[in-house]
């Protein structure tokens, strides 16, 4: 019994003295001479513990270096002279900003955003929703042309223009669920809930749809903008979204 | 980057640039850090990704790179090799990205010929590997200050207790002590 209580408590993670540390890491570090390097080598193959903490020490000693190294990294990389692109995407959020900001008080569009400072649903939206990346855009003939068009707008976050783009296909093919999961994301992602909804349902209403999971999650989001906090949960509960769990524990 | 050759050590001898990437020469590191970035960057921007991917990918690259020398799986001999090597495993992991999960849904919808290289060939252990470094790296992050520095001083910087005990103003046996906390901090938080 005691010698039964003894081994379980082995089996536990513990701690290692300083001195078997400092082999290990002399080990590694190729520090040691090779009479002793055998000697240890020897050790391990006959101790599989050991062995397991060898590994560990191995990772752990790469792992801290390398969280060194990430940082070194970004340094280097801030020196660097910007391209154009990245030039333009660094300043994009602070010009979406003010477009976003000018539009709310000037036109305000629905004005939504204006509120979301208050209204807990549409800072949980406003966290959680982040439009799907988009489908790569290689060039096809006729209709495939459009969309891809559009796809080309919506990944350069120009929602609208994509919206615009697909409308005229998505009269001609309704049932499509491509079409449908973009449309119902890019109004989504204009404030449209209304309208994003329904082109969301008929994704949803596919059962063996590729994009019926994230049509739920984008679905349920939708329905937190309305604060329909019900129907919401209950769409999110359905999909698989990576983030599910960290948005249902916040939903009131 | 603009060439500027009286910033830069030529490679014409092989054991010093593994030396000095193994002892993590600042200016080395930075040098080849800066030489192959945007040939990668240019290969994720014309394959639906975007720059702050390209520098994601290209930085878990870049590790990749500077623990196989470590461990003298890759023993570059020119920059060619290394900037080669740096844009096949970034090549690899961005066809790796675009495979996986989020991206499945593309598959099924659209034809593409772009994406078939030879992704396949990373084994699992080193896979698994790969995640506990990643935890490492997250979990150094939230050490305290002083285990930071003296880790970062003896691991990375490569330097003796001895000079680092002076920086700090302690005693070397104290340093040492710490160094062994420090690190069974790090451990008990990556595998517990």
């Amino acid at each position: 019994m005691h010698a039964k209580t003894k081994k379980a408590g082995f089996q536990m993670k513990e701690e290692i003295t300083q001195e078997l540390f400092e082999t290990i890491e002399k080990y590694l570090f190729g520090e040691m001479d090779t009479v002793a390097k055998a000697d240890f080598e020897n050790q391990i193959a006959a101790d599989i513990l050991l062995a397991e903490k060898v590994e560990e020490f191995k990772i752990l000693f790469a792992g801290a270096e390398a969280a060194v190294l990430k940082g070194k990294m970004d340094e280097f990389h801030a020196e660097m002279v910007p391209t154009s692109s990245e030039a333009r995407i660094r300043t994009m959020p602070v010009l979406r900003y003010m477009v976003a900001a000018s539009v709310a008080l000037l036109i305000a569009l629905g004005g939504w955003w204006m509120f979301s400072q208050n209204d807990p649903n549409e800072q949980l939206f406003t966290q959680f929703f982040e439009p799907d990346p988009g489908l790569p855009t290689t060039m096809g003939i006729n209709e495939a042309y459009e969309f891809n068009r559009g796809m080309v707008d919506y990944k350069s976050e120009n929602y609208e223009a994509a919206i615009l783009k697909w409308t005229p296909l998505q009269k001609v093919h309704p049932a499509n669920d491509t079409l449908g999961f973009f449309m119902g994301v890019s109004l989504l992602a204009t404030g449209d809930v209304e309208k994003a909804i329904p082109f969301l349902q008929t994704v949803i209403d596919k059962e063996n749809s590729t994009f019926r999971n994230d049509a739920l999650w984008y679905q349920g989001l939708s329905y937190l903008r309305q604060d329909n906090i019900v129907e919401a949960r209950r769409l999110i509960e359905a999909s698989n979204h990576r983030e599910k769990d960290a948005l249902l524990s916040n939903l009131k | 980057m603009q060439k500027d050759a009286t910033n830069r050590m030529t490679f014409s001898d092989e054991a010093s640039i593994l030396l000095a990437i193994k002892k993590n020469d600042e200016n080395t590191l930075k040098r080849i850090y800066q030489d192959n970035f945007r040939k990668v960057e240019v290969y994720v921007l014309k394959n639906n990704g975007d720059t702050e991917q390209a520098k994601d990918i290209y930085q878990e690259a870049f590790v990749a790179f500077w623990n196989n020398v470590k461990q003298d799986k890759f023993r570059p001999t020119t920059d060619k090799a290394i900037g080669g090597y740096l844009y096949t495993i970034a090549k690899n992991k961005w066809t790796d990205h675009l495979r996986s999960a989020h991206y499945k849904k593309v598959i099924s919808v659209e034809e593409h010929n772009q994406l078939t290289p030879d992704a396949a060939e990373q084994d699992p252990s080193a896979e698994a590997t790969n995640e506990k470094m990643q935890q490492t790296m997250a979990a150094f992050d939230q050490l305290g200050n002083e285990c930071k520095v003296l880790l970062t001083k003896f691991y990375y910087g490569k330097q003796s207790l001895n000079e680092i005990a002076q920086e700090l103003k302690m005693e070397p046996a104290s340093v040492r002590n710490k160094k062994y906390r420090c690190m069974q901090r790090l451990r008990k938080q990556v595998f517990k």
